[in-house]
C-alpha cells in the first residue's frame, strides 16, 4: 500500500478533458488557417496586380500631362522661331512680346545669335532682373541643337522670386536651313506642377516628377523641390536611373515613398525631356480590401476558437466522464472500499470495461475475506506464541543473521535492565554481558555453523544468568534464520550450589579435626611414646587406628568427588618418573601380595622414559589403589597372578596392570567409572571395603593431567587397566 | 646434645591436637612454644626468637595465611611448615607462594612424618 501511494504522488497524471479539447481546437484552426492564409494571399496578388495597373495608368497620365506641356511650350516657341526665315532677327520683338503675353508660363524670351549673343530679349519682369534669371547654359544649349530641335535644361531655381524654372531653347534657322540664332524660354514649372498634382490614385495617392538622376522635378510640395532633393534612394525611382523599365516592370509590393511612408509605387518616363512621373498610394490605402479581409478572417478565427473549445471541452467530456468515473472507483477501492460498483450504462468498449471492472472488484472482495480469515487464524496463532513467550519466566531473546533482535520477551528486556515497552536491540545485550561473554562472536559462530547448543553463563548486575544460545532454522525451508538466546537466572541455583559445596568443605574440616585427634592420639599409644603397652592392646589399638584411618580416606573422597562433581578438582603438579614411582609401589605393596599369595610382577622397561608432569602423591594413590585391587581381586586361589608394565605409546606413557581375577561383570562395566559403583562380585569379596568412590576420583586424577584411563575385562578370566600420562 | 634445643612454635586452635603434638616433639628433642590463635602467634614471635613455626590455618580471628603476610611484611624468615585439615589446592598454592617450607593435610599425615619433615628443615 504505501508503495502504491508513493508512485501515485510522483507520476503527474494530465487531464484526458484537456488534451482532447486541445487536438479539437488545434486541428480546426489549423483547417481555418490554411483556407484563410490561402484566400487572403489570393486576393492581395489581385489587389496588387489591380493597383499597379490602376498607378501604372496615372503615371502615363502624369508622363502625358508633362509631356504635353512640354511640347506645347515648345510647339509655341518653335512657332516664333520659324518667323526667322522671313524677317530678320531684329524685328521679331512684336512676335514674341505676343507670345509671351499668350503664354503665362514663360517668364521671358530671349533671342541669341549665332555667336550666342543676345539680340533681343521680352520679359514679364524689369531688366536687371531678368538678366540675373537667365542661368541657362548657352554653350550647352548650342551644341546640343546642333543634333537636336530643342533643348530642355535642367531644373534651376530663380534667384529672385524663388520660383523653379526650366529653359527650353530652339534653332532660328534661316531659309537654308542654317541657324542664325536660339530663341530660349524661361518657362515657369509651377504650371506643370498644378497640372501634375491633380493627378492622383485614390484619396491618399500623390504624384511627382524626377529626372534621370533623380532630382525631383516636380511635386505638390514646393519646399521639397526647391530643396533640389535627390530621390535615388526611393525604389521606383532608382529603377528608373538604372532603366530597368526597359527589361519589364519590377512588382514589389510596397516599399518606401517620399513621405517616408510605405507605399505602393509605380512610374511612367516621359521619353522627352528625360524624365519619370512617379505614382504613390500609402499600403494603407491599396490594400485596404485585403486588410480588412484579413481582420474579418481573425475575427472568425476567434469565434471558432471560442466555439470550438466549447464544443472539444463538451465533447472530450463526453468520452472523459466514464473514464473518470472508472477512476474514481479504482481509487475508493484503493482505499478498501471494494464494495464500490461503477455505473456505467453504454454499450461500447469503455461499458465492457466497466463490467470487467465490477467483475474485478467483487472478486477482489471474495479474496480479501478469504484473506482476512487467514490473517485472523494467523493472528490467533501468533498470539498463542506470543503469550507463550511472553509468559515464560526465562527470557528469550531472537536474533537474525546480521544479528538484530527481532524478538525479545519482557523477561529478557527485565534481566536485561529494559522496560518492556523499550526495544531491545543487540548492544544493549552485548554491553551487558561485556566481560562475559562475547555474545557476538558466540552467536555468529552458531548462527553461522548452525551447530549445537551453545550453554554459558554469566554475571548481569550480581545475578547469574545462565545463556542457552541455540540456532533457529526456517520451519519449511531448514535455513538459519538466526539465533535464539535464552537466558535463565540462575541466582538461586548458584546460591544453593554455593551453600552445598561450602557444607561439605566445612563438614569435611569439621570431621578431618576429630580424626586428627584420634589419630595423633593413637599414634602416640601405638609408638610406645606414653607407656609400654600389651600386644594385645596394641592389636586393637591398630584397629582403631585403621578404621579412623578408613574414615579420613573416606572423607578425603567425598571431598574430591564433591570438587570433581563442582568442576573445581585442581591437583599442584611436579616432575616424575612413572617408572620409579611405580617401583616404589611395588616395592610397598609386595608384603601384601606375599599375604594375599599373588605374583606380583614388575616387568620394569629397559629403556629410560621421559619426566612426566603429575602430582606424586595422588597419581601414586591411583595406580596404588590399581594394583592393590587387582591383587585383592585375583587372590580367588593361589594362582594369582599380576603384571605391571609402563612403556612409551605415542606421546603417553602408559602404565597397565593385568591380572587373572574375577573380573568386571559385562553389564556392570560402563558403570564402572560412576560414583559410589561397587561390582557385585567384589562386595563379596570386600564387605565394607571402599567407599566406591575410587575409581570415580582415579579417572579425575588422571584426567586432570591430560591423561585417560581404560579398562579391559572378562569376568573370571581378568582386567587390565591402562592409566596413561601425557610428557 | 650440647647445643641447645631447636624451638618450634605451635600456633593451633584445637587443644586436643596440640596435646599429643606437642608432646611428641618435646619426646623427639625440641622445645615447644605454644599460640592459640594468629594473633597471639604474631605476638610471641615479636619477642621470642623461634627456630621454625608449625602453623594451622583454619584459626579464629587471625588465620594462619594472616599470619604468613604479617610475617613476610616483618621480614621474618622463620621456617614456617603448614600443618592444616584444609585440602584444596588453591590453599596449598596459597600457603607455598607466601613461603611456607612445607604443606601438610594433619588428617592425612602421621605426628612422626611431621617430625621427620621438621628435622629435615632444621637439619637436625
Amino acid at each position: 500500500m504505501p508503495r502504491e501511494a508513493k508512485a501515485k504522488k510522483t507520476t503527474r497524471f494530465k487531464s484526458l478533458t484537456v488534451a482532447l479539447s486541445a487536438i479539437f481546437l488545434l486541428l480546426t484552426l489549423a483547417v481555418l488557417l490554411i483556407t484563410s492564409g490561402l484566400e487572403t494571399y489570393l486576393s492581395f496578388k489581385i489587389q496588387q496586380k489591380a493597383i499597379a495597373s490602376q498607378e501604372e495608368l496615372i503615371a502615363q497620365g502624369a508622363a502625358n500631362t508633362v509631356r504635353s506641356f512640354i511640347k506645347e511650350k515648345t510647339s509655341l516657341l518653335e512657332t516664333v522661331a520659324k518667323l526667322g526665315y522671313v524677317t530678320p532677327l531684329s524685328q521679331t520683338e512684336p512676335s514674341m512680346n505676343k507670345l509671351l503675353s499668350l503664354e503665362p508660363a514663360f517668364r521671358q524670351l530671349v533671342l541669341l545669335d549665332s555667336q550666342q549673343q543676345e539680340v533681343l530679349r521680352v520679359s514679364r519682369v524689369s531688366k536687371t532682373e531678368s538678366d540675373q534669371a537667365m542661368e541657362f547654359n548657352k554653350s550647352e544649349a548650342f551644341s546640343k541643337l546642333n543634333e537636336k530641335e530643342v533643348y530642355i535644361s535642367p531644373v534651376y531655381i530663380q534667384k529672385v522670386t524663388n520660383e523653379p524654372m526650366m529653359a527650353i531653347a530652339v534653332p532660328v534657322k534661316n531659309v537654308f536651313g542654317d541657324v542664325e540664332g536660339v530663341l530660349v524660354a524661361d518657362v515657369k514649372l509651377k504650371f506643370m506642377w498644378d497640372l501634375v498634382d491633380q493627378l492622383k490614385v485614390g484619396t491618399r495617392g500623390l504624384t511627382y516628377v524626377v529626372d534621370r538622376q533623380g532630382n525631383l522635378i516636380a511635386f505638390g510640395d514646393v519646399s521639397r523641390v526647391l530643396k533640389e532633393e535627390n530621390l535615388a534612394s526611393l525604389e521606383k525611382v532608382s529603377e528608373f536611373i538604372r532603366g530597368d523599365k526597359i527589361g519589364g516592370k519590377s512588382l514589389i509590393a510596397f516599399s518606401r515613398g517620399i513621405l517616408g511612408t510605405n507605399v505602393v509605387s509605380d512610374y511612367a518616363p516621359l521619353g522627352t525631356p528625360d524624365w519619370a512621373a512617379v505614382v504613390e498610394l500609402p499600403v494603407t490605402e491599396a490594400y485596404a480590401g485585403v486588410i480588412n479581409q484579413l481582420w474579418l478572417t481573425i475575427l472568425i478565427i476567434i469565434l471558432i476558437i471560442a466555439l470550438g473549445a466549447g464544443f472539444g471541452i463538451y465533447l472530450s467530456r463526453i468520452i472523459t466522464k466514464p473514464i473518470i468515473t472508472l477512476r474514481n472507483a479504482a481509487e475508493e477501492i484503493s482505499r478498501g472500499k471494494l464494495e464500490t460498483k461503477v455505473e456505467i450504462k453504454s454499450r461500447d468498449e469503455i461499458g465492457e470495461l466497466a463490467e470487467s471492472f465490477n467483475f474485478m472488484t467483487q472478486k477482489l472482495l471474495i479474496s480479501r475475506e478469504k484473506i482476512e480469515e487467514k490473517v485472523k487464524e494467523l493472528s490467533a496463532e501468533h498470539g498463542k506464541i506470543f503469550s507463550l513467550v511472553e509468559s515464560v519466566r526465562l527470557g528469550v531473546v531472537m536474533v537474525d543473521l546480521s544479528l538484530n533482535v527481532i524478538l525479545a520477551n519482557s523477561a529478557a528486556k527485565k534481566i536485561l535492565g529494559k522496560s518492556p515497552l523499550e526495544n531491545l536491540t543487540f548492544k544493549n545485550l552485548s554491553e551487558k554481558l561485556k566481560g562475559n561473554i562475547d555474545i557476538s562472536q558466540a552467536l555468529s559462530f552458531y548462527v553461522k555453523s548452525g551447530k549445537s547448543l551453545n550453554i554459558q553463563e554469566a554475571m548481569i548486575d550480581s545475578r547469574y544468568f545462565r545463556f542457552f544460545m541455540s540456532p533457529v532454522r526456517d520451519i519449511i525451508d531448514k535455513i538459519f534464520i538466526g539465533a535464539v538466546v535464552i537466558i535463565e537466572d540462575i541466582t538461586e541455583e548458584k546460591r544453593l550450589e554455593k551453600m552445598r559445596t561450602e557444607i561439605v568443605s566445612i563438614t569435611s574440616h569439621q570431621l578431618r579435626t576429630p580424626s586428627t585427634i584420634i589419630k595423633g592420639n593413637l599414634e602416640m599409644l601405638l609408638d610406645g611414646d606414653i607407656g609400654k603397652i600389651s600386644k594385645m592392646q596394641k592389636e586393637v589399638l591398630t584397629d582403631v587406628y585403621l578404621g579412623n584411618e578408613r574414615m579420613i580416606r573416606l572423607i578425603n573422597d567425598l571431598m574430591d568427588a564433591s570438587k570433581i562433581e563442582e568442576g573445581k578438582f585442581k591437583l599442584i603438579t611436579e616432575s616424575a618418573k612413572l617408572e620409579d614411582l611405580t617401583a616404589e609401589i611395588i616395592k610397598e605393596l609386595l608384603p601384601l601380595a606375599d599375604e594375599k599369595k599373588v605374583a606380583l610382577i614388575y616387568d620394569r622397561s629397559t629403556e629410560v622414559l621421559p619426566e612426566i608432569k603429575i602430582n606424586i602423591q595422588r597419581v601414586k594413590q591411583v595406580l596404588q589403589n590399581l594394583i592393590v585391587n587387582s591383587v585383592l581381586y585375583s587372590a580367588v586361589d593361589d594362582k594369582g597372578r599380576v603384571e605391571v608394565t609402563v612403556k612409551k605409546e605415542g606421546k603417553f606413557l602408559k602404565f597397565s596392570v593385568k591380572d587373572n581375577g574375577i573380573g568386571i561383570p559385562k553389564d556392570e562395566q560402563d558403570k564402572l567409572f560412576e560414583r559410589f559403583f561397587r561390582g557385585s562380585n567384589v562386595t563379596k569379596l570386600d564387605p565394607g571395603g571402599g567407599s566406591g568412590l575410587g575409581l570415580y576420583i582415579a579417572r579425575a586424577v588422571i584426567e586432570q593431567g591430560g591423561g585417560k584411563i581404560t579398562f579391559v575385562s572378562q569376568e573370571n578370566k581378568g582386567t587390565t587397566f591402562n592409566a596413561t600420562f601425557p610428557y | 646434645m650440647a647445643e641447645s634445643l631447636k624451638k618450634i612454635l605451635i600456633v593451633e586452635d584445637e587443644k586436643l591436637i596440640i596435646k599429643p603434638l606437642e608432646l611428641k616433639l618435646k619426646l623427639s628433642g625440641f622445645e615447644t612454644g605454644v599460640a592459640y590463635n594468629g594473633e597471639e602467634a604474631l605476638e610471641i614471635l615479636k619477642n621470642e626468637k623461634f627456630d621454625l613455626v608449625l602453623l594451622d590455618l583454619m584459626m579464629p580471628r587471625v588465620d594462619g595465611f594472616a599470619v604468613l603476610i604479617e610475617l613476610k611484611k616483618r621480614g621474618d624468615e622463620t621456617p614456617v611448615i603448614v600443618a592444616s585439615n584444609l585440602n584444596q589446592m588453591d590453599d596449598i598454592s596459597r600457603a607455598l607462594e607466601l613461603g611456607v617450607n612445607s604443606y601438610y593435610v594433619k588428617s592425612n599425615t602421621s605426628l612422626s612424618e611431621i617430625v621427620e619433615n621438621i628435622r629435615k628443615a632444621l637439619n637436625v
